[in-house]
């Protein structure tokens, strides 16, 4: 028979290899032929596509989530390292009778039962994320060009009444701000359970939104409806019969039940006191305390530059949106621009501490800061972590603390520069530039002082 | 490169009354760090407790491979030790370890330095080397049967 196999290990220096020796000294013995791949420190002996489709047996001794799709439809043997260090004759026995495999199907990603739970919540919510995004940038940037018209155009009654501010404001702020939470709930329901998480995910979401439990309301109530449906839909069995009316009726009915139930009754009145006193805190804050959130905002935001760190704040902020918070995204946005600013002009200032490719590179920055991707700023942080990132954070810290202790608000939550001009986004426009220009100068000195020049030699080098 | 080349004959300790595993991993890293290898024992042991916490790195037949990639670790290194048997600290087969490879990798290593390492894993496999290790008297044996390995 031919035999493949994929042997990994969580250090990949000991365990990966010994594994792969049992095996494939099992497999020779008993005349098979056999090739195992070894994903340790560095992976070698790869398997090709020739190789897996051939093969009849997959054995896989793993200790940390591999990517299976490579093995789609194939039948597969998983164990751990040590099991087929200990027994690897049983295990392969076992694989070749077909004891204990499974199918794998063409899009499952591996979820190794060890991984999977320890970064599940993180990345469900990013993916809930993701499903929110776009709805609160393209809707925030619609609501403040629609106030460019003139506060009140988008309001039908009053005299300065405009057509395209006032559909302008019907598609950002009626229907895609109204959505964000519902996308929310939706989005992390369906990273749990799949398709089937959707719609109950979706209720959720819209009775936290309609309930006044916002966006707390949303995670929690996606949470509930992806595990909800995850467990009607595959731990309850049935007969294979009525399985296709199971999933098709029962599941979503059942899910969407418990979950509303769940929201209607039990979250929704203590989450939006929560969110309520949340709302009046943040709104309350005098110019001290808003001084302080500022500086969490600032460090935050340029502690990682577009990673979870960065997300963590921005997300809360843009949560608190739908609450009618806006002073925190003003905070967010300027502390995420700074970053790449204060870089930009370092390169101009201090000509002789950064390479040719990074004064390049700092061109590009004016427009990546300007526009508020913070992640410009990453290849100089990656280049010169210790002396860059603490210098970065600073500068941010200054102008979100500005903004934030000026009270200044935001209606957009994105856009950077370009949308602070439209008319009434920002309140306070001149304090926010001001923080703009501080925290982009605060950047550029402190890069300036803790960087050291750089060699001669280097500069030619890299060119 | 040569598998002997990373076993240096001030890492092998040959001592019965290491009777823990405590004891053990506390002697082997201070040799190390007595030996320029690493740069502190106890974060090296913190590290190695860490893998040692996923899973035991007890083999077979008496034999353990406690390895760790640490910051604390200069050097790819490996030390070996045979001790008393060890109630502690048990191998996959429910035999008590007596000898080990202490395996100390750095958070970059080469491949080179990772292709010996993975070597010595593969060899600990074979049963014929195990056996002339475990009956080797002093470290002058041990890197004579390692030295007869040759490299890859």
């Amino acid at each position: 028979m031919k035999i493949i196999g994929v042997t990994a290990c969580p250090t990949g220096i000991a365990h990966t290899y010994m594994a792969a020796e049992k095996l494939q000294k099992a497999a020779e013995a008993e005349g098979h032929q056999v090739k195992i791949e070894t994903q340790g420190a560095k992976t070698e002996n790869v398997l090709t596509e020739q190789e897996i489709k051939e093969a009849d047996v997959v054995i896989l001794a793993v200790d940390k989530g591999i990517d299976l799709s490579r093995f789609a439809g194939k039948t597969i043997k998983k164990v751990s390292t040590s099991k087929a260090i200990k027994d690897p004759i049983t295990i392969l026995e076992e694989a070749i009778r077909g004891e204990g495999t499974f199918q794998s199907s063409k899009d499952t990603e591996e979820n190794s039962s060890v991984s999977s739970h320890k970064k599940g919540l993180y990345s469900h919510f990013m993916n809930g994320v993701n499903y929110m995004l776009p709805f609160v940038i393209a809707g925030g940037i619609l609501i403040a060009i629609s106030f460019a018209f003139g506060i009140e155009a988008s309001d039908p009654d009053s005299g300065k009444y405009n057509v395209i501010a006032g559909a302008l404001s019907q598609i950002g702020g009626g229907t895609a701000f109204a959505l964000m939470v519902p996308a929310l709930a939706a989005g992390i329901a369906s990273s749990i359970a799949g398709r089937a998480g959707f719609a109950p995910g979706l209720i959720a979401g819209t009775l936290a939104a309609a309930g006044g439990s916002g966006f707390l309301g949303g995670m929690i109530g996606g949470i509930l409806a992806g595990y909800v449906t995850d467990f009607t839909a595959t731990k309850i069995h049935v007969k294979q019969s009525i399985s296709a009316i199971f999933q098709l009726i029962v599941v979503p009915l059942i899910s969407i039940t418990i979950v509303g139930m769940a929201m209607v009754f039990l979250i929704d009145t203590p989450i939006s006191w929560v969110l309520n006193g949340l709302t009046e805190f943040l709104n309350g804050l005098g110019e001290t305390s808003g001084l302080m959130f500022g500086l969490l905002i600032g460090v935050m935001m340029a502690a990682d530059m577009g990673g979870p760190i960065n997300k963590a704040i921005s997300t809360f902020s843009i949560g608190l949106m739908s609450a009618g918070v806006n002073a925190p995204i003003a905070a967010c946005m300027m502390a995420g621009m700074t970053p790449p600013l204060g870089l930009a002009l370092a390169t101009v200032i201090f000509k002789n501490k950064f390479t040719l490719e990074e004064k390049t590179s700092g061109k590009s920055c004016w427009v990546l800061g300007a526009s508020y991707i913070t992640e410009g700023a990453i290849p100089f942080a990656v280049a010169d972590p210790i002396r860059v990132i603490p210098s970065l954070m600073v500068g941010s810290a200054v102008a979100a603390s500005i903004s934030m202790a000026a009270g200044v608000t935001s209606m957009a939550p994105h856009g950077g520069v370009w949308v602070m001009f439209i008319p009434n986004v920002i309140n306070n426009l001149p304090m926010y530039l001001l923080a703009l220009v501080v925290g982009t100068l605060v950047t550029a000195v402190m890069i300036g002082l803790l960087k050291k020049p750089i060699k001669q030699e280097a500069l030619t080098n890299t060119i | 490169m040569q598998i002997s080349s990373v076993l240096d004959k001030q890492n092998i300790v040959f001592d019965l009354t290491i009777k823990t595993k405590e004891e053990l991993f506390n002697n082997l890293a201070l040799s190390l760090e007595n030996n320029g290898c690493i740069t502190s024992a106890r974060r090296f042991i913190k590290d190695l407790k860490k893998r040692e916490k996923e899973a035991s790195t007890g083999v077979e037949e008496g034999f353990g491979i406690p390895h760790a990639k640490s910051k604390a670790v200069i050097k790819p290194t490996i030390a070996f030790a045979h001790v008393d048997e060890l109630t502690d600290y048990l191998a996959l087969d429910g035999s008590r370890v007596e000898c080990v490879f202490m395996i100390a990798v750095p958070d970059q290593a080469n491949n080179t330095h990772l292709e010996l390492l993975s070597f010595l894993a593969r060899k600990l496999m074979d049963d014929q080397f195990k056996a002339s290790i475990k009956m080797a008297k002093d470290a002058e044996e041990i890197r004579s049967i390692l030295t007869s390995l040759g490299g890859e």
